[in-house]
Parts: C-alpha cells; structure tokens; sequence
C-alpha cells in the first residue's frame, strides 16, 4: 500500500474534564465535554474528525462500538480502530490513529475517554462505585484463577512478592512511587487526590494492607471523568495552534493471559518494545525527560521502568529511591498524579498521553518539566498482560 | 445483623478441561505431558507450547510443590469470600514443573512464603464437582 502521508503525526489537541466522583453526571455528557474540548484546543471542531479510535461513551459491547460516537456528533467517519491494552487502551491508540493518518485512511483521528453514571442502552463501564468496580475486576482472570478469591490488586500483588523475593524490592521503594505521585497531583488543578496534600513514605507503610504487600496507599483511585485528544498529519499539525506534539516511536508486548502460563511473573517485556519505540525515534534512554507509566499499583511502574531499560533488571526499587520521580528527580514520572493520585477513571491511559502532550508543549505551569523535549509512556492493561511504549517529542530527531 | 454470604464463583469448563475436573472427583490432579516432547502443561489446553504438537497424555501430578508467589488478601474481591480474609493466595510451583493457583488452608495466612513447601488437598463444594487447595506439606 502507498503511503499516501509523508511525514509524523502528531497530537494537537487535547483536554482534560473535571475528575472525581461526579455524582450526577453521566458517562456521554463527559463523553461529550471532552471531545468538544479536545477539538477546541487543537482549534478543530466534529465536522474535522474522520477517524476515531476506541469505543464511544459506555463501553458498547455490540458490533458496532463506533456508532454511539457517529450518532452522537451526526459526523460519518472513514476509519475506525481499537487497541486492546486495558487500561492503556486510549494510550496505544495513538499508533493505530498516526498509521491511519499515514495510510492515507483518515486525517484527523480522535481519542476520547469518559467515566461517568451510565445512560445508555448498552451502558457498560466500572463507575466509580469502589465495590461493584473491585467486584467485577475480581471475575477478569481465568477459570483457573477467579475461584481462588483473586482480586486485580492480588494480581499485582503476587508480582510484587516474586519481586521482592528475587531481587531484595523493599516496601518503603513502592512507597517512594506513591509519594511522588501524590506529590504531582498537589500541582495538578483537575487531580482528585491533590486537595488531601502530600504523604510521606510512611504514610504509605502506615496504610491499611489490602493484598501484602500493597497497601492502600499503593492502589489506584476508582473515579469518574474523562479526556481526549486530536492526532493528525505533521502538514496539519503545523498548521494548527499549537506546538504539535509527534509519535516518533512505539511497541506493543503481548506476554501471557493466565498467569499460570506466564514465563516470568516479575518482567513482561518479552519484545523490548520499548529498545524498538526508541530505535524508531532515534533516540536513546538518556533522552528522555519524563514519562508516564501505568500506575494502578506501585509494583507497575518499578517493573516497567526495568522492562523499560531505565535501569536493570531488579534494580527498580534503588532506581526510584530517593525522590527520582518527583519533578526534578532524575526521572519525572507521572507528573500528573497518575492513575494513583490523579485519576483512574476508565480508560485512564489517555490521561498518560494528555500529560505528556501538555508537558512537551511546556504548558504545565507549576508542575512543568524544564526543557521537556521527548516522553516515553509505557501502558499496561489487565494484569500487565498487555503493554505498549510510545516516545513522543516536540522535535524529530 | 447477619449479611448473606453468596456462594463463591465455580470455575466454568469448557471442552478442554472437562477431563480435568473428572479427574478431581476421582482424586486425581491431572496435568498434561506433551506426547511429542514431554512437555509439561497446565491449566489443560489442546496444544504443547513448546513443540506446538496436539498430541499429549494426562499424567495424575504427585499433589506436591512450593509456593512461587503469593498474597494475603486482606478484603475481600467478591462477598462470596468476605468470612475468608485474611486468606492467602498462592501460586504453587508442582514438582512436575506445571504452576497451579489456589488458596492455602490449614495454616496462618500471615506464615505462608516463597518456597514454603505445600501439597494439594481436595475441597468438594458439591457432588458434581471437586476444587483444589493447598496446605503445608
Ligand atoms: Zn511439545
């Protein structure tokens, strides 16, 4: 097929709602707001719009998850796609939107996320019900996993024991992940857990257990609210508003589904894909200037960081210490909040894009990164069966 | 007040591990040898990962192992398990080489660790189906 798009696409408009428990509102209205938004700030409207990746609001789970987005904004579209990254889902949607924009099969691709009441036919979603979303978490393993009374937070709980059991991870370097997380959020307007202050490493050990050795504090937040974000071609990125913000490099790891299966249960990067992400970019570890890691629990981000080759196998818990992920540290990670601090509300991973975008574009104001050139994002979904790494720039190298 | 307890998931089966769950009621845990390369497999599925042959035999595992990983659950995922916490979860390296998840009991959650020696004992919630846990060996 000829690649009808020379150039790099690249996000150009993004948008965050208010994040929290939203008593009230409904999962499309935000659904709505965040669209609307996103096209705003990238100085687009619906009309502009020929491709959407990710399903519209309430999780439709029939043939045709396109159709509520379609109908609700009265605009055909020319493509549509899904990546299947849990979680990470509205991140990994970034190369399924930039190869269709390089394919020549649509120009300007929407991503959109929204949590909220449900109010539709086929309304679907976790909510921000802590209960009813834990409950429906616990039922996702296999038939050989769910019986036991697993529970997603055990999932990683179990990968936390492997890891601390082979290479000497101690409790209080989980901690220091939740303490920069919270950290960021105190600089972060929309961050539901900003307005409670900053903790402490012992904060974090005081916490209830919930899954040893995750404690409370180590757990994401179930809320409600919602994102969005443009990608289009470079030729039209340059031309819109704001500093464009390019994909230059991406990889996908498919591991395992059952655990039982799984060759290691303390690393899932079985194709480096982070190696691949950054041999497309043209660039190298020392790079990059922040990230944005997939942090339902702290476990998460010292595994993929090692995945990731920010440091070595096992040396995650002395890399993190110390306050290397705070904003000055020798790695800002999540610098929004993350999904511990900020949100996790449904498909959280566009929050993970939408802070970098607003990072590199250097619009992050009390929270901004010095200098923030080249991001790397490392998605997981499910029980990090699923994983991607994007790097993302203000310049091509 | 009392709150009613739900009864806890069952496992579904499919056409693939129906002989599995026949073998639990006879008091065999059953584990699959590849009959190309005497891989080792389990939960049961019809092919080998190494050598992607079909071909494979059902071997009765000797019931004994260590705990690979594990967690103690301090709240419960589902009510069905809200009288069980704190319950530990442990994911048991067979000796056959197969890892194989379930709960520990007969022992203090808080006592169970990686490589703790353990073996399988059978836990029949109804006539037409037998489950699996572990205790300490
Ligand atoms: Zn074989």
């Amino acid at each position: 097929m000829a690649i009808t798009a020379s150039g790099t696409p690249a996000v150009v408009g993004t948008y965050v709602t208010e994040q929290g428990p939203l008593e009230g509102r409904t999962t499309s209205s935000i659904y709505v707001e965040s669209v609307l938004g996103a096209l705003a700030d990238a100085g687009l409207s619906p009309g502009d719009v020929d491709g959407l990746v990710g399903a519209g609001p309430g999780n439709p789970a029939l043939w045709n998850p396109h159709g509520v987005y379609v109908d609700l904004f009265g605009t055909p579209l020319r493509f549509y796609a899904e990546a299947k990254v849990g979680a990470g889902s509205p991140g990994a949607a970034i190369a399924l939107a930039a190869s269709a924009i390089r394919e020549g099969r649509a120009e300007v691709v929407l991503v959109a996320n929204a949590a909220g009441a449900p109010d539709m036919a086929h309304a679907g979603g976790l909510g921000a019900d802590r209960d009813s979303a834990v409950a429906r978490m616990s039922m996702l393993g296999s038939e050989f996993e769910y019986p036991w009374g697993t529970t997603r937070i055990a999932d990683y709980a179990m990968y936390a024991q492997r890891h601390m059991y082979e290479y000497g991870t101690k409790p209080e370097q989980l901690a220091e992940v939740a303490v920069a997380a919270r950290y960021h959020a105190t600089l972060t307007p929309e961050a539901v857990m900003g307005p409670r202050g900053p903790i402490t490493i012992d904060d974090v050990l005081a916490s209830r257990m919930i899954a040893s050795p995750l404690h409370l504090l180590d757990c994401c937040l179930i809320n409600n609210g919602g994102g969005a974000y443009v990608v289009t071609s470079e030729a039209r990125a340059r031309s819109l508003r704001h500093d464009p913000v390019f994909l230059l490099g991406f990889g996908e790891n498919y591991p395992f589904n059952d655990r039982h299966y799984a060759r290691s249960l303390s690393g899932f990067d079985t194709h480096n894909s982070a190696g691949q992400a950054l041999s497309q970019a043209n660039l190298t570890h020392d790079d990059i200037d922040l990230a944005g890691v997939s942090d339902h629990f702290t476990i998460n981000v010292l595994i993929e960081l090692e995945d990731a080759g920010f440091c070595k196998k096992g040396e995650g818990g002395s890399f993190v210490e110390g306050g290397a992920l705070q904003i000055g540290g020798r790695l800002p990670t999540n610098t929004d909040g993350g999904y511990l601090s900020h949100s996790h509300a449904g498909g959280c991973g566009v929050f993970t894009v939408i802070e970098a975008v607003t990072q590199l574009r250097r619009e992050a104001g009390a929270r901004q990164v010095q200098d923030a050139t080249f991001a790397m994002l490392r998605g997981t979904g499910g029980a990090m069966q699923a994983s991607y790494t994007a790097v993302l720039g203000r310049d091509i190298p | 007040m009392t709150t009613a307890i739900p009864d806890k998931p069952l496992p579904f089966r499919t056409s693939w591990t129906q002989s599995f769950w026949d073998g639990t009621k006879r008091g065999e845990f059953l584990i699959q040898r590849c009959s190309n390369c005497d891989t080792p497999r389990f939960p049961p599925k019809p092919v080998c990962s190494n050598c992607w042959s079909t071909d494979c035999r059902e071997v009765p595992a000797a019931g004994t192992g260590t705990v690979y990983t594990f967690t103690v659950q301090y709240r419960a995922g589902v009510p069905a398990f809200a009288n069980d916490v704190p319950y530990a979860i442990v994911l048991v390296e067979l000796d056959e080489g197969v890892r194989v998840m379930s709960d520990m009991v007969n022992c203090d959650a808080e006592q169970v660790h990686i490589g703790m020696p353990v073996k399988l004992v059978w836990d029949p919630p109804s006539e037409d189906l037998t489950m699996y846990k572990f205790e300490p060996a």
